[in-house]
């Protein structure tokens, strides 16, 4: 029985797609991100967010990353900027593209302070973009001969893109099923008037209803669109509603390229004809004559897409494994679509004391800190007990016989009063990061809904 | 569905139509920043600005007359002067944006800088350079004049005789003060307000996130500066270093210190002193708060805490200088300094996150 299922599964996998279709999101997924590159170098933000911090925040498993010096931050964005271009044109795609993916997750991984849901689902889909044949078509590599040329993939390489897709939207949509969000419109009600000197538009923020209103569509839209943009009568309202939603986002919310992303992402909904018909203006010719499907889906192919798909089902439930809950311990928070769900900020008093003469002093932490990563920090344990190991070395350095490392931390969550985040009593310099629960995070007092 | 959609954006559309005839909530929900912005620039910043350049060029004749015939008298009316001076600096002290940015540097670090280096401020003299063409910024502004007024108390008439170019050094400084103070005034009564005023968003970069941003750098200037640095309160600290309080010299660093948190909370509430608030209604943080969600609860907790700040430093004497209290470790200041600490998680983090302020001078995205 079962194995009957697993042959239709292998067969439904295995059925002709477009190569084309394939080529679009290779080159979609390319261009966003040179795109993306361009912008970040010339607002600047290469030099303040990697090389002027005298401290960055590393991801743990990940702390040898972090720190790189300022020819390898540059010689890194080089990389990313030509690899990028050569997926765009299909040029040595399968170099081109790992690369891609390897110095785009490399500059992520510098410092966790900046890290965004939308980084981490470009990085997804560079990776799976480097798994796929998507330069069997309209790519350089296939005019040069360098990869045979076909018209049709087999469709599992579509599915699990659009299951990459699907995830980011559904768990987002499941992430808002909470009583903050539905039942007190928050941070919406927090967030909305501040926009009310918007045009036209701007006065509807202010209202209370408007937050509600905003709550529920954005709940049931990230539940459902992708349900809408696969079936063929619906599609074409589902997008329009695609596009307005994430040019909503994207004017009210400092989100840069995310709401671009996502209305591309959508795109990959249509029919492969479109896709070839927006090739046909980047290629002279789509060749129809040759048809046979290639890349034929292996045990040892399935088994990885599986772990794929389970690593990516279950990784944001993570969070079920920890105790208290996760909009305040953060314990699990990160990579779980949890997008534009909290308004959170909080003030870390750190303090040295000194274990041989008892004194003890208060660190200004913007002298190591940039207001980014302060901000960043301010809410976020597993940064607090990073930067306390910093402080511990620095101030060792500066004289301080063995210091001992504490925070008094204060974090208001969605407008609540701020209530103390870390046990101010603990040493945090003996403390060492982990996949285990931090038992020196402070339960919330009172109840989240 | 083909039917939901459409329906879907008529509600939206009826809700957009709708939506404008309805009162918009209880407190006013849709918070005019426009007129906070323009009361604050027109009444508070300009106002404060104009006060300060009449005590700055008020100071520079006063220093002139001195120059002239230094007297007992004089010298008397002239330290005076520089405290009317002093004081009206710490109510502008924390406008440090906008016009008070210039090419070389802020206002703030120009004419504000303290503690002075003695030192330095000796080998310009010593070497009659007053050009002013350096980073040497403790060398310069309020707190190198008040050195050369206050540091010999007795013997200061002869010692200024004695070497005439200390004369013309403390000139030049008046000049340069009134010089700086004249340019951001002219500024902000020029086109600058209206810059300041149009730009009513909440974004990284806006008015109303300038003026969160100074007022949250100087009320951790005022604790962290003007209290936790003379008081030995820096992480790493051996002793305490009373001689870094602003106002050293003349001993007036308490009431210094009074003012300036006395101007850092008017902000808050909304006016440029209490003084002037009889005639005018206050338009601040206070009354933005009080329109948005939970802002309200905020309100109470902040204004309990400036209370409580308040009642400290009402109990100590502003004529006794903060270093002499930090010298004698008096737990009042202990006490100070632990309320100012406690009350950051109000007027930074709570307000920010209620008001929807980016908190960053630079921008970065977020999801």
């Amino acid at each position: 029985m079962i194995e009957n299922q697993m042959k239709r599964l292998i067969h439904l996998l295995q059925q002709p797609a477009s190569a084309y279709t394939l080529a679009y999101f290779r080159m979609g997924l390319g261009m966003l991100i040179l795109m993306s590159t361009i912008r970040f170098l010339i607002l600047g933000w290469v030099d303040l967010q990697y090389i002027q911090p005298l401290f960055h925040f590393p991801y743990f498993g990940f702390e040898f990353l972090s720190a790189p010096t300022s020819t390898m931050i540059y010689g890194t964005f080089g990389i990313l900027i030509l690899s990028s271009i050569g997926v765009i044109l299909g040029y040595r795609f399968r170099i081109m593209s790992i690369l891609m993916f390897l110095s785009f997750t490399y500059i992520e991984l510098w410092d966790i302070a900046f890290y965004l849901n939308h980084y981490y689902a470009v990085s997804l889909f560079a990776c799976i973009l480097s798994m796929l044949p998507a330069h069997v078509a309209a790519s350089i590599d296939a005019s040069a001969g360098r990869v045979k040329k076909v018209n049709e993939v087999p469709f599992w390489t579509h599915f699990i893109v659009y299951f990459q897709i699907g995830i980011i939207y559904v768990y987002a949509g499941i992430a808002k099923i909470n009583g903050d969000w539905l039942f007190l419109a928050l941070p919406l009600k927090i967030w909305l008037p501040a926009h009310a000197s918007f045009p036209v538009i701007g006065p509807m923020f202010a209202l209370d209803l408007t937050a509600y209103v905003f709550a529920w569509f954005g709940m049931l839209y990230d539940l459902f669109i992708i349900a809408f943009l696969m079936y063929p009568k619906t599609r074409y309202y589902a997008f329009a509603t695609v596009v307005i939603f994430h040019s909503m986002t994207g004017l009210l919310f400092q989100i840069g390229v995310f709401p671009i992303v996502m209305i591309f992402m959508a795109t990959l909904f249509f029919e492969a004809r479109i896709h070839e018909s927006i090739l046909h203006l980047f290629f002279e010719k789509i060749n129809h004559q040759e048809n046979n499907t290639t890349h034929e889906l292996s045990t040892y192919g399935l088994s990885l897409i599986g772990i794929f798909i389970f690593i990516q089902l279950v990784l944001p439930f993570r969070y079920l494994l920890y105790p208290g809950q996760y909009q305040w311990t953060e314990q699990g928070y990160r990579f779980g679509w949890r997008v534009m769900l909290t308004e959170k900020s909080g003030i870390a008093q750190f303090s040295i004391t000194d274990k041989l003469t008892g004194k003890k002093g208060y660190v200004n932490n913007a002298e190591w800190l940039t207001p980014h990563q302060e901000k960043q920090m301010s809410f976020q344990p597993d940064m607090i007990l990073s930067f306390a190991h910093f402080l511990h070395d620095e101030y060792q350095k500066k004289g301080v016989q063995d210091p001992i490392v504490n925070v008094d931390c204060w974090v208001t969550m969605n407008g609540r009063p701020s209530a103390r985040l870390i046990d101010p009593t603990v040493d945090l310099a003996l403390l060492h990061d982990g996949i285990f629960a931090k038992p020196w995070i402070s339960a919330y007092p009172g109840a989240i809904p | 569905m083909k039917k939901i959609v459409p329906s879907i954006y008529t509600l939206i559309f009826l809700f957009v139509i709708s939506s404008c005839d309805e009162p918009a909530g209880p407190a006013g929900k849709a918070y005019d920043r426009r007129s906070m912005l323009e009361f604050t620039a027109k009444q508070t910043i300009i106002p404060l600005y104009g006060d300060m350049f009449e005590e700055a060029k008020r100071f520079d004749s006063t220093l002139q007359v001195f120059a002239i015939s230094p007297s007992n008298e004089h010298i008397q009316k002239l330290r005076n002067q520089w405290r009317a001076l002093a004081f009206s600096w710490q109510y502008v002290v924390m406008f440090d944006f906008g016009p008070a940015q210039m090419s070389d540097g802020s206002l703030f670090q120009n004419i504000g800088t303290f503690p002075v280096s003695a030192g330095k401020i000796e080998s310009y003299i010593t070497a009659k350079d007053t050009l002013f063409k350096n980073f040497d910024r403790d060398t310069r502004g309020i707190y190198a004049l008040e050195y050369l007024l206050f540091k010999d108390s007795n013997a200061i008439i002869q010692t200024l005789l004695d070497q005439p170019f200390r004369i013309a050094y403390a000139q030049a400084l008046s000049k340069n003060i009134v010089k700086r103070i004249e340019t951001v005034l002219n500024q902000w009564q020029g086109s600058f307000s209206r810059t300041f005023i149009e730009n009513d968003g909440a974004q990284a970069g806006s008015s109303i996130s300038d003026l969160y941003n100074v007022f949250v750098y100087h009320y951790e200037i005022l604790k962290n500066y003007n209290l936790g640095l003379p008081m030995g309160k820096r992480a790493g600290q051996v002793n305490i270093e009373p001689m870094k309080v602003e106002g050293y010299y003349s001993g007036y660093s308490t009431a210094l210190l009074k003012a300036k948190f006395e101007a850092i909370r008017n902000l808050w509430f909304g006016y440029a002193r209490l003084s002037l608030l009889t005639s005018l209604s206050a338009k601040g943080f206070k009354e933005y708060l009080n329109s948005v969600e939970n802002g309200p609860r905020l309100i109470i907790d902040t204004e309990e805490q400036w209370n409580r700040i308040g009642t400290v430093l009402q109990s100590i004497d502003a004529n006794l200088p903060l270093q002499n209290m930090i010298k004698s470790k008096d737990p009042q200041l202990e006490q100070l300094y632990v309320e100012m600490t406690k009350h950051t998680r109000f007027i930074k983090s709570e307000m920010s996150s209620l008001l929807g302020i980016s908190i960053t001078f630079a921008s970065s995205d977020g999801d």
